[in-house]
């Protein structure tokens, strides 16, 4: 079974990075760049991702919001979220956690290292 | 009449000058969107191209970079450039490779190194941040010290190439002569350096406090204050004499620093904190409120001073501190703007407990 | 001497006081055009670095609070707000204060946000109009709303400017769109000079015909309307040639309300916004300008050509007209407020050349302008100016105005190039050949009676517009 990760991200280069990425690893990628269309299809969907990889700084709602509306929604409140982001001030990973992230990484990252937590973040099959 | 002829000519003059500048917009804009177009048009496979290549274990830049139209390269540089300071690990080394590859060598950039031109060694430096080119290094040391901007910029080549002499060379770099405030580029250089190696930073705070000007010294105070894992609380206690300086903002910061190290005993004992809730600047005693609450279980100075506290900030966190340490019952006979105050504060509290 | 004689004596001596003060008030304009020029060209060669750290990640960005004062917007307000929430910012919050609207803008902004009332008043008195509540969105912990009783555009910035906590404050419009970056932009001086730096304002540009979905500028077009263009045009004078060259000259006078970052603490030491005046934003700056001379104290007020925001402005003459008069009695209020810096060397450059700048060519030029176009032709007519001396000088004032504005023209193309089109260049061209004709005559019949509305006193907003502050942002 190929597993699919939604990624939303506004920059375009770390997006088609990542992509690449996840689909060698053998994911299935769907990406958005912007909050609200991210949420959208997540409430819209049958089929659910396995993991949802979410910015902060995005336009159209921000990655919080939309972590907090997947944390509030019941259908998709035990998906797995990692936070991708610039904002690695103490207060801001401290609101990562408190909002529901399952993990929280901030860049520079290391791309290995992503593809890493997010295999070991999926239970395994 | 010589008026006339003079105005005649100008017309003429200033009419060529006005058609000159109208031609040149328009050949400008029609050159910079054919620019920008075509680097938009070959920029989607350019990335997809770079991706896949740093996914690989010889990407090989330099065929690559070779077969390159001028959009292209163009399109591969600024990705580059946006790429490089957001990744770490294996990906990064490739793409230091990509930019070596691209031409930034350690040649190149010495020489804009040597220059005097502000902003091309100002540009310079900040590619060497994101490079590995010890003997450019070398060079920045040598020829980058000539004002604060260009010395700001040195530190932080240090501190990004993991340079042994970030911790001694870098501070001095940043500090100077102690005369002129860092800019927040600054501050974050001499934070990232200090965490690591808080030391030498503190041996020549201990010795040269006295002699900064006082923006200065509000600044390492400051970033003292973030440095908490990597500090010693026992090489802090010359921030002791800070608390008596007669600029109200340097004993502010004196005081908050201090409280990120209140864990310590000693250092907690040498704080007169009741003489601080007094003080004569309300900056002060917002802090000391704060840091009272934080180190002391009987909060009755607390309450009484709020009673009277003429400063509306200090009065709210003043009460902040009340809350949060467990109080939270209004002192009977209180005056209205603590009331008020009082209210406030208890429905924040509700708010992010519901939030919880 | 006859009557006549005395007529003709009159007429020539205006014609050459007109082409006295022409040329003092070009030469004005000159100097502050080629600095710019000259500055613009500094801050290209320095937009090509970026300091290497991570700005997002970094302790030290002092906080910012948005303050969006808000009177009947409701149309605008979600998405306005939506945007604001949006911006590429590590430490921000966003105070929208709803100036006692009669439309649902309050209802609209609960809605979409999921305010909630805070069960208490603010921890202080706040200086403006009574403030009935204060919202809080539970969905994003950066949305506060106060609602407050209508008391104009000053009383409502106040509210925010005196509840938030943050070091600096960003005064923006309701109706207006700010590009996500801008904020991070705006607010360089402050990280580079922290210690000296007190206000900064960005650019404000032309939205009408720009296409706008959500709170995002998604295609950038130039009007086709005329008055419209004319305006861009105008913006673009004044805003990549004007303040950049005012700026490099310690002569920031104006910070356009619709755009500006304040030190919060420094405002409040001034007092504030007055709600007493015509045209706050101006006012503010003065005000500040004076206090810091004052206290003798160093400082930098700064123009940044980068950051953007998008807003509306008239396409009718009336609203236009209306708009430029309360401009204009505005900066005569001001300059009355604080006549006293006038020409007065204590105020350093403020005193000796920026308000008398803003006097001598901003205030009265366009009016001692609008006298020439009766007089001079009229001393040509009756033969005592030369044919040829008329003819030329026409052309030469014609010429020296398409001058300036074809050199923004070329500013914005080689600089920061929002208009990419170069067939919007062109028209931006032509729009800067045409303005001469008919719409600068007519500007100058607005603003003269502006200048006698200020004369008579009318210098309350006038029971209409107090409310409205949809003509507020500008040059």
């Amino acid at each position: 079974m190929t597993r699919s990760i939604v990624i939303a991200e506004d920059d375009e280069d770390i997006q088609q990075l990542l992509t690449f990425k996840l689909q060698a690893n053998g994911f299935d990628v769907t990406t958005f760049e912007d909050g609200r269309a991210c949420i959208d299809h997540l409430q819209e969907t049958d089929e659910l991702p396995d993991l949802v990889v979410l910015d902060v700084m995005m336009p159209r709602m921000d990655g919080f919001q939309v972590l907090e509306r997947i944390r509030d929604e019941d259908t998709l409140a035990d998906l797995p979220v990692l936070m991708l982001t610039a904002r690695s001030r103490e207060d801001d990973v401290v609101e990562g956690f408190e909002r529901g992230a399952t993990d929280y990484v901030t860049k520079p990252f290391s791309p290995n290292e992503v593809v890493a937590r997010i295999k070991r973040m999926l239970p395994s099959t | 009449m010589e008026a006339i002829t003079l105005v005649v000519w100008a017309t003429i003059g200033l009419g060529s000058v006005v058609l000159l500048v109208g031609t040149a917009t328009l050949v400008v804009s029609v050159r910079k969107q054919r620019k920008a177009h075509h680097v938009e048009v070959v920029k989607p496979v350019i990335t997809a191209e770079l991706a896949s290549r740093l996914d690989e274990d010889d990407p090989s830049w330099n065929d690559w970079v070779e077969e390159l139209s001028p959009p292209e390269w163009s399109a591969v540089r600024e990705t580059g450039k946006r790429l490089l300071p957001q990744i770490h690990g294996g990906e990064r080394t490739k793409l230091q490779q990509l930019v070596y590859a691209l031409g930034f060598t350690p040649e190149r950039l010495r020489n804009d190194l040597e220059s005097d031109n502000l902003y091309l060694t100002l540009r310079a430096l900040s590619w060497l941040a994101l490079l590995e080119y010890p003997s450019a290094v070398d060079t920045a040391l040598r020829t980058c010290t000539w004002n604060q901007s260009v010395r700001t910029a040195t530190a932080r080549v240090l501190f990004e190439n993991d340079d042994p002499r970030a911790k001694r060379t870098g501070v001095d770099l940043l500090l100077w002569e102690g005369r002129e405030p860092l800019s927040i580029f600054g501050l974050d250089t001499l934070y990232r350096i200090v965490i690591r190696k808080p030391e030498y930073l503190l041996s020549i705070a201990n010795e040269k406090h006295g002699e900064w000007e006082d923006a200065v010294l509000i600044q390492v105070l400051t970033v003292l204050q973030h440095c908490q894992s990597g500090v010693s609380p026992s090489s802090l206690t010359w921030i002791l004499f800070c608390l008596d300086h007669e600029s109200p903002e340097v004993r502010a910061a004196a005081l908050s620093t201090l409280a990120e190290y209140g864990w310590n005993q000693q250092l907690r004992d040498a704080v007169e904190i009741e003489d601080l809730l007094t003080d004569p600047s309300p900056k002060v005693r917002r802090i000391a409120y704060d840091v009272y609450g934080r180190w002391n279980t009987n909060l009755e100075r607390v309450v009484t001073a709020v009673q009277d506290e003429p400063d509306d900030l200090a009065r709210l966190v003043g009460v902040r501190v009340l809350h949060t340490q467990g109080r939270q019952k209004r002192p009977a006979n209180s005056p209205e703007a603590l009331e008020r105050t009082w209210r406030w504060v208890e429905a924040e509290h509700t708010a992010v407990l519901e939030d919880a | 001497m006859t009557a006549i004689d005395l007529l003709a004596g009159f007429l020539f001596g205006f014609s050459v006081f007109v082409v006295a003060y022409f040329v003092v008030a070009n030469t004005a304009y000159l100097v502050i055009h080629l600095t710019a020029l000259v500055e613009l060209r500094r801050l290209i060669n320095k937009r090509t670095f970026e300091s290497t750290y991570q700005r997002f990640g970094s302790p030290f960005l002092p906080g910012i609070a948005i303050v969006v004062p808000a009177y009947n917007e409701a149309p605008v307000i979600v998405s306005s707000v939506q945007s604001f929430l949006d911006l590429q910012y590590p430490d921000y919050e966003v105070i929208v204060v709803n100036d006692g609207s009669s439309d649902d803008t309050l209802d609209r902004l609960v809605d979409a946000f999921d305010l909630e009332a805070v069960p208490a008043s603010p921890p202080r008195e706040l200086p403006c109009e009574t403030v009935r509540d204060v919202y809080r969105s539970t969905e994003n912990r950066k949305l506060t709303v106060i609602d407050k009783e209508n008391g104009g555009k000053a009383d409502a910035l106040n509210a925010g400017v005196y509840l938030t906590e943050k070091q600096l404050f960003c005064a923006v419009d309701a109706d207006s769109v700010i590009e996500r970056d801008a904020l991070l932009s705006v607010a360089k001086p402050f990280l580079e000079y922290p210690e000296r730096t007190v206000a900064t304002g960005g650019v404000v540009r032309v939205a009408n015909s720009c296409s706008i979905t959500e709170g995002i500028v998604e295609e950038i077009r130039l009007s086709r309307n005329p008055l419209v263009g004319f305006q861009t045009m105008e913006y673009l004078r004044a805003f990549l040639s004007g303040r950049i060259g005012l700026s490099s000259l310690k002569s920031l006078m104006i910070i356009s309300g619709a755009f500006g970052l304040f030190d919060t603490r420094l405002v409040r030491e001034v007092g504030g916004y007055r709600s007493d005046t015509i045209t706050e934003d101006m006012e503010l700056v003065v005000r500040m300008h004076r206090y810091l001379n004052e206290c003798d104290q160093e400082y930098r007020l700064e123009f940044v050509p980068e950051p953007v925001i998008w807003t509306e402005v008239p396409e009718d003459r009336t609203a236009l007209s209306r708009q430029r008069r309360r401009w204009h009695r505005g900066l005569f209020q001001t300059l009355t407020m604080h006549r006293k810096m006038i020409g007065n060397p204590n105020y350093g450059v403020t005193g000796m050349f920026a308000l008398p700048f803003f006097m001598g060519v901003e205030g009265f030029g366009p009016l001692v302008e609008g006298l020439g176009y009766v007089i001079v032709p009229l001393a040509f007519v009756l033969g005592i100016v030369d044919t040829w001396f008329f003819i030329s000088f026409l052309l030469l004032a014609i010429l020296l105005s398409m001058f300036l504005s074809w050199l923004s023209v070329l500013s914005e193309v080689a600089s920061y190039r929002r208009y990419e089109r170069p067939q919007d260049v062109a028209l931006l061209l032509g729009y800067g050949i045409l303005e001469n004709i008919l719409y600068r005559q007519w500007k100058t019949i607005i603003l003269w009676r502006g200048f006698v509305e200020f004369l008579r006193g009318v210098d309350s907003w006038g029971a209409m517009e107090r409310k409205g502050f949809d003509d507020e942002n500008g040059p």
